[in-house]
């Protein structure tokens, strides 16, 4: 049994804490009001402030030296197909029959031999359509539909987990059913993966987006995408940190995913806890560059879900990591603890401080209200000024040299209104821990194929 | 690793400490003879009353001057405490102008070995630098010109990088850098400006394709270059907007450097010349004093670069060239003091110019000809240093005169102050304007005595002074906006009364300060 599953997000020992740690800030708020606010607010603004300090190093990290694993074309082309290992591929898909033909044909495009090639659709029992679908186009012989039973959680990582116990794969990957992989990236991470030897378990390409052009949502989400795979996770590997992975296009040893228990079926980011989990045994993660293209989330709504129930699922991470705390200093170390606490927790939380933040700016320059003095002592008001001017700044900026290394110099215009995507993010933020206290394995389905034609465009 | 790969490395560091130890030595030399300049005193006050005033606050670090020279000092100031010379004379200021002169040589030759000097001619180049004796005289006497040259080498060296890698990530420390410069000095205002439109012109020749896509690229490079430096100017200008209700104190303030030179203006023009034509002479004196062969070299290292269609000598150009420009410009148009330290870039520029030259014909007598027009500006600098007409504010410190009544100064404030202390007053018993008497808050053991401007109860104090407590107002003598002195005795310096008070005189019998009570 997994110790770290998101079945129960606080742990009773957690629980009995908060609840003890809460009494106490609740009495000492009684008796002293003004000294638990002026508490919070210099936690949170040395919080804040350290997160940013993170983000920036993380960057600098990045920038010097190569930390992506690169593989030619001609090595990747250079491997005779009978040294190559079976690869299975897991397509875990929900109520999204108007993409499986997509699918096929971009799965179709991946230079692997096909008798080495597994490919096992993961589909849901109650989802007839999608399964009549992916009946009538899966017809290759190294395709296979797999309907999982229907049982609770019903969640990816629980149909991934049922692939995995079937899968006859030396290697193993996932890609989203309207995922457009490199056509050589399962050759690529074959001989990285060699390259690199036993030490590395998994490797996580690079994502990016197909319709980035679609609105100024995508454009956002794009550019965010850029930062977060040419620099933030290059930087965590330059750093000897943790990797929390994507959703998709991670690539693992399958015997030691196994051992390690493969997925937390409770938990929403199965994929950033699976990073987390991977770092605590010891085992290292790569970012290999060679791109799977995605579909951006191009509606406000959707992408209020979908972003809600990533950063839930960071809480959550979070908070199952923090369960045994000597365990996980022991095993995480200090970088791992930084990398948890301000890059898995830092991230959501900072979403939502960011509104509150805000809110308090704006009615200070409108009303000045003297117990916001009292409230702000003064090194720590200068700390949160600092976080305030050099830290929005300082994302600006990274986003505009983010614009410009991913070679898109258009999205100039969209990295300079990067605060506008923040305030969505905030919004984001609050749902998701408001849904972490009520329902915190709820799945929030995003929708897939709104690049589509509209009438084609299925609603799950 | 093999010994030769040490062995350079080695001498580097030798090298710098070298030149470490002459500023050190110059900077102890300013600070023993009680010569620290005004300028700096004030850097270290405005750092010191946001921490050791009556009411300590980081905005009392003042909107007058850029930020930089004064926030460098604060981590240091604790150390007062336990050497009080180190702010109370000044100390601190000289050796951190010292250091930071030092790390400024320790980039210039980075740059030289960048732009592939080959190294007798680095070294002589850099020495032709580091040994410049108007580097050397602003290495050790704690003025801002240290720490903007070493922000403005810094983004040289950052430019030059960019250039020949075409990387935009090397356009990131470019920026910090101009950004830097601005906290430290406003001129920077020239680069903030020219930076990034050298660098959207390069990336737009320099780029293949279509002309939309060049567009946008230099467009970001541009923005990637330019942004800090910008925001640097808006949030000093809103900072000081929202606090003390100026954009820019500096030319709008009643302390600031406009205000100041057209107080000044019958003085500066009857040194500088009133119109164009003798400004042009007066500016063309000062810079062949600091770089004779400057026009010369300028010329041959842009004709070289055209030849060669190398860009890189655009570096120095732009970032140390519009400096010059800006403060040309502005000396020309009468809105500066043309005090000689304005022109401290073109020494640092002619050096990079000989080094481009020397890297674009490496023959033996284009080598010793740049290197002849660049140290015979030490010669140059040494005659000028010592002509009070062109070196104003240097001969105060370098001739036997000037350095008299600069140490007068000095002595006299510190006298003020000990004699205050001795006084044993309450907090906030004195109100005085700290634009004048910086050196006496500075040299007191109890500077809360002391209510000043930067207090944010300034202006109720001062216009009610017995109902705050106050019991004495510390005047000074001529300064043209001493607030307290506009105030209770109106514009003419005369109307302070003379018998009942208490003054203090400087040793040629001038009168500084009046102590009257309240």
């Amino acid at each position: 049994m997994n110790p770290f599953s998101a079945r129960t997000v606080l742990s009773r020992a957690q629980r009995a804490g908060l609840v003890v740690a809460l009494a106490l800030i609740a009495a000492w708020a009684v008796l002293r009001p003004m000294i638990v606010v002026q508490t919070v607010v210099a936690v949170v603004t040395v919080a804040y402030g350290a997160a940013i300090v993170f983000r920036v190093v993380l960057v600098w990290a990045a920038s010097r030296g190569e930390h992506l694993i690169r593989v030619t074309d001609e090595e990747a082309r250079a491997v005779p197909d009978h040294e190559l290992p079976v690869y299975t591929v897991l397509v875990p898909a929900y109520r999204e029959p108007s993409v499986i033909g997509l699918l096929m044909s971009h799965l179709g495009a991946l230079e692997y031999p096909a008798d080495r090639l597994e490919v096992i659709l993961l589909l849901e029992e109650d989802d007839r359509e999608t399964i009549e679908a992916a009946a009538r186009v899966a017809t290759a012989p190294h395709v296979r539909i797999l309907v999982v039973p229907e049982s609770q959680p019903k969640t990816k990582p629980k149909a991934c987990n049922v692939g995995l116990e079937q899968a006859t794969g030396e290697f193993v990957t996932i890609y989203d059913a309207e995922d457009v992989p490199d056509p050589l990236q399962l050759r690529r991470a074959v001989v990285a993966l060699r390259r690199l030897g036993t030490e590395y378990v998994c490797l996580q390409a690079e994502l990016g987006y197909f319709n980035v052009d679609q609105n100024r949502i995508t454009r956002w989400f794009a550019l965010e995408y850029a930062t977060w795979f040419r620099s933030l996770l290059p930087g965590l590997v330059a750093l000897r940190m943790p990797i929390p992975l994507g959703g998709t296009s991670n690539h693992f040893r399958a015997r030691e995913l196994r051992d390690i228990g493969a997925w937390d079926p409770y938990n929403v980011t199965e994929d950033a806890d699976l990073g987390i989990r991977l770092a605590r045994s010891g085992r290292r993660v790569g970012v290999l560059h060679s791109v799977t293209l995605e579909e951006a989330n191009s509606d406000f709504i959707n992408w209020i879900k979908q972003r809600s129930r990533w950063y839930k699922g960071y809480l959550m991470t979070w908070l199952v990591h923090l369960r045994s705390p000597r365990a996980t200093v022991r095993q995480l170390g200090w970088r791992g603890l930084l990398c948890l606490n301000l890059f898995v927790g830092g991230t959501p939380l900072a979403a939502l401080l960011n509104a509150v933040l805000w809110a308090t700016t704006i009615l200070w320059f409108l009303d000045r209200p003297p117990v916001m003095e009292e409230i702000f002592v003064p090194p720590f008001y200068y700390l949160g000024v600092l976080c305030l001017v050099f830290g929005n700044a300082t994302v600006i900026y990274l986003n505009v040299l983010s614009a410009r290394t991913m070679d898109r110099p258009d999205l100039l215009g969209t990295a300079l209104l990067s605060p506008a995507y923040w305030a969505m993010m905030s919004l984001a933020g609050a749902k998701a821990a408001w849904q972490l206290l009520v329902k915190p394995s709820y799945w929030e389905k995003t929708t897939h194929g709104l690049h589509l034609a509209k009438e084609s465009a299925d609603v799950g | 690793m093999s010994v030769d790969v040490l062995a350079p490395r080695e001498t580097r560091r030798d090298r710098t400490l070298l030149y470490g130890l002459v500023y050190l030595a110059v900077a102890v030399w300013f600070w023993h003879s009680d010569l620290v300049p005004g300028d700096s005193a004030s850097r270290v006050a405005n750092a010191y009353y946001t921490l050791f005033s009556r009411d300590p606050h980081l905005a009392a670090i003042g909107f007058v001057w850029n930020p930089l020279p004064s926030l460098i000092l604060l981590p240091f100031l604790p150390l007062g405490l336990l050497f009080p010379a180190l702010t109370q004379q000044g100390l601190l200021v000289v050796l951190v102008s010292a250091a930071l002169m030092t790390l400024t040589v320790v980039v210039a030759h980075d740059v030289l070995r960048r732009s592939g000097v080959p190294r007798v001619p680095r070294l002589a180049l850099t020495a032709a630098f580091a040994l410049h004796p108007m580097i050397v005289v602003y290495s050790g006497n704690g003025m801002s010109e240290a720490g903007f040259l070493l922000c403005l080498m810094l983004a040289v060296r950052a430019l030059l990088i960019w250039f020949e890698t075409g990387r935009a990530e090397s356009l990131v420390p470019l920026g910090l850098a101009v950004g830097l410069a601005y906290g430290a000095r406003y001129e920077a205002l020239a680069p903030v400006a020219a930076v990034p439109l050298i660098v959207f012109l390069t990336t737009l020749l320099r780029t293949p394709g279509a002309r939309d896509r060049r567009m946008a690229l230099a467009r970001t490079d541009a923005v990637i270059a330019g942004l800090p430096g910008v925001l640097a100017v808006l949030l000093w200008a809103l900072a000081g907007k929202l606090i003390v209700g100026q954009w820019f104190a500096t030319f709008s303030s009643e302390y600031g450097n406009s205000a100041q030179v057209s107080a000044n203006a019958a003085g500066i023009g009857s040194v500088t010349g009133d119109d164009l034509p003798t400004r042009i002479g007066y500016w063309a004196q000062q810079m062949a004093g600091l770089s004779p062969m400057f026009l010369v070299l300028l010329l041959a290292a842009l004709a070289a670069a055209w030849a060669r269609r190398d860009p890189r000598v655009l570096a120095a150009v732009t970032v140390l060239g519009s400096v010059l420009a800006f403060d040309a410009l502005a000396f020309l148009s009468g809105t500066s003091f043309g005090w000689l330290r304005f022109h401290i870039a073109v020494i640092p520029l002619s050096v990079l110019l000989a080094g481009h030259l020397i890297v674009a014909f490496p023959r033996r007598a284009t080598v010793a000809t740049a290197l002849v027009c660049t140290l015979v500006a030490v010669p140059a600098a040494i005659v000028t240093l010592n002509r009070p007409e062109l070196a104003r504010e240097e001969s105060e410190w370098l001739t036997a005169d000037g350095a008299a009544r600069t140490r007068g100064l000095a002595l006299v404030n510190r006298q003020v102050a000990a004699d205050l202390d001795a006084m044993g007053l309450p907090d906030g018993a004195v109100l005085t304007d700290a634009a004048y008497a910086f050196g006496v808050v500075l040299a007191s053991d109890r500077p809360r005595q002391f209510v000043i401007t930067p207090d944010r109860d300034f202006a109720a104090v001062l216009a009610d002074p017995s109902g705050h407590g106050v019991r004495y107002l510390l005047l000074s003598a001529r300064g043209a906006a001493d607030a307290v002195r506009l105030r209770h005795f109106g514009p003419d310096p005369a109307a302070v009364p003379t018998t009942g008070v208490r003054t203090w005189h400087d040793p040629a019998g001038g009168r500084q300060w009046t102590l009257v009570r309240v």
